[in-house]
């Protein structure tokens, strides 16, 4: 498997994809800051604070740009094998189909989070570009650490909630259906992300459970949980059965 | 136990309503080269996928190494090494890279397997290209790289030669009849390309619209081919009428509107000749020859040519 997930890193050797997705994760921290000093501008009482970026930045990484990019990520993992016919090279080997398709979503997992630490990273290094630029209020690390924590438990809920697009773009073989059906998805956590309904949602319920505003609704916490974890389930399951029955053309 | 590494028995695929291969039995000995032949369609790649496990046969039974090739597949295909198609690797990596991706979801390589196997099919010195930018001719030789880096016991080409220059099939051939001699390897190998698979194959399948038509040992259809003599005249109708109603020979073929093949009474050339100019038939040349592969291909699958 420690082999298998080695190759499906050295694939993204010299590939654009790795471009696209680093700069979609560079856009978020940079509209977050923009957000505070705009707010600050706005409403000088409202000074800007690291918390303040980090906070804009994880509500812009968890219900726009996350599901983005993340779903870029999971479509080309997915369906480049097939947009490159590169299977039936891969299955001769031979290797087990079963394997093959979970080091894929290990190795999708281990891109979230890398990316979501890249974001953090990120902000903390633009966050502390600013301080020095014209001082920004309460810029300490407990607060990045704080959000380090949430990043990564984002990153997991996340993780679960993209796992449909990755099973989508070997449906359908290709990168459009998973990107057309990720707008849509984000479209839905904007319109629904202040509605009561939100916690049903799996794409707007990893936010809330992370952001601790779960309580807010009658739903227990537990509900949005197992929303979410049947959304990666049936995608995996599912995967692995159209996978392992399909033949290799 | 048998002496045939692949044996299939009534091996049928069908997608749908449509069947690609039909019952097909063909039996590949160790340490032979058997070459698959057919047209476009014929069902020589499904064949080969189905051996690979790549397709599921709808029936049939497949055995290689007098093994059910399902009863333990991972163990089996590691002594296996195949091209399916054009071969179709990471298009921004480069052919060390994509060999190193093989090697290390096989695992059990010499240390120097890819260097080894780039430098038979000759790509030593582009490995800095990635696939992207690689030739038809280049991207074939990789995928041979691919099948052979593993010093597989058997291997499995699927029109194997496509796309190589003159130079490059003769080295391939070359390097295949080594494989075979020298190390016992078993080849089962398709081609669009009959003089190719008449140069190295020791058993031949034929494959017609999903079926297996013959399968002939190179050394029998060697002594069954026929001798013929081949009369190009002007005049082809008239000239049949005379072999028939004047020469009493009825074994000839018409072929390409000016020759006649005359497979009977070969020393009676001279006479059949004169009797053609006497009737005012002009003769161009009179050929012996014999049968050849595609000519063989041809009368099997009734007419019409490969590809």
């Amino acid at each position: 498997m420690a082999n298998m997930i080695y190759c499906e890193f050295l694939k993204f050797k010299r590939s654009k994809v790795r471009l696209i997705v680093f700069l979609g994760t560079l856009v978020t921290p940079l509209l977050a800051i923009i957000n505070g000093i705009k707010n600050h501008f706005m409403h000088t009482e409202n000074a800007v604070t690291l918390f303040g970026i980090y906070d804009s930045a994880f509500m812009f990484l968890m219900l726009l740009f996350g599901p983005l990019i993340f779903s870029i990520i999971a479509s080309y993992l997915f369906s480049r094998e097939y947009t490159e016919k590169t299977l039936k090279t891969l299955f001769v080997v031979p290797i087990s189909k079963k394997k093959f398709l979970s080091s894929k979503f290990i190795t999708l997992f281990l891109c979230i989070l890398f990316l979501m630490l890249i974001s953090w990273t990120e902000i903390l290094i633009l966050g502390w570009i600013c301080n020095i630029a014209f001082g920004i209020e309460q810029f300490n690390f407990p607060t990045a650490l704080f959000f380090l924590i949430k990043m990564i438990l984002g990153a997991i809920l996340l993780y679960f909630t993209i796992t449909p697009f990755a099973f989508l773009a070997m449906y359908t073989r290709g990168f459009v259906i998973p990107m057309i059906v990720a707008s849509i998805i984000v479209l839905g956590n904007v319109i629904l992300s202040s509605s009561p309904i939100a916690v049903f949602f799996p794409w707007t319920a990893s936010y809330l459970i992370v952001n601790n505003r779960i309580r807010q609704s009658a739903c227990p916490a537990s509900i949005s949980f197992l929303i979410i974890f049947l959304v990666f389930l049936f995608s995996y399951i599912y995967s692995i059965l159209l996978f392992e029955k399909s033949d290799i053309d | 136990m048998s002496n045939y590494v692949i044996e299939t028995n009534k091996l049928t695929k069908q997608y749908r309503n449509q069947i690609s291969v039909k019952e097909l039995s063909i039996h590949v000995p160790r340490g032979k080269i058997y070459g698959l032949l057919g047209r476009n369609g014929a069902g020589k790649t499904t064949t080969m996928k189905m051996l690979l496990n790549l397709v599921q046969p709808t029936s049939g039974t497949i055995s290689i190494f007098n093994e059910d090739y399902l009863k333990c597949p991972l163990k089996t295909y590691r002594k296996i090494g195949a091209l399916i198609e054009t071969p179709c690797f990471y298009e921004n990596l480069t052919g060390t890279e994509n060999l190193k991706i093989l090697a290390r979801l096989r695992g059990q390589h010499r240390k120097d397997a890819i260097d080894y196997a780039l430098s038979i099919v000759g790509l030593d010195n582009g490995i800095h290209k990635t696939f992207g930018m690689y030739s038809l001719g280049m991207k074939q030789r990789l995928g041979i790289a691919a099948a052979i880096m593993h010093e597989p016991e058997v291997l499995i080409l699927d029109e194997p030669i496509n796309g190589l220059d003159p130079i490059g099939i003769h080295e391939i051939r070359n390097y295949l009849l080594q494989l075979c001699n020298e190390n016992g390897t078993t080849i089962l190998i398709s081609s669009h390309v009959l003089s190719e698979i008449e140069q190295i194959a020791d058993i031949i399948g034929v494959m017609h619209e999903g079926c297996l038509l013959e399968e002939t040992n190179m050394n029998d259809l060697h002594k069954r081919n026929r001798k013929y003599v081949e009369y190009e005249v002007s005049d082809v109708y008239k000239a049949t009428l005379i072999l028939e109603r004047k020469l009493q020979y009825n074994d000839y073929t018409i072929v390409d509107k000016h020759f006649i093949r005359l497979f009977s009474n070969i020393d009676d050339s001279a006479k059949i000749n004169s009797c053609f100019i006497e009737n005012g038939i002009a003769v161009t040349q009179v050929n012996i020859k014999e049968e050849k592969l595609e000519d063989y291909f041809s009368s099997l699958i009734g007419g019409g040519k490969i590809g």
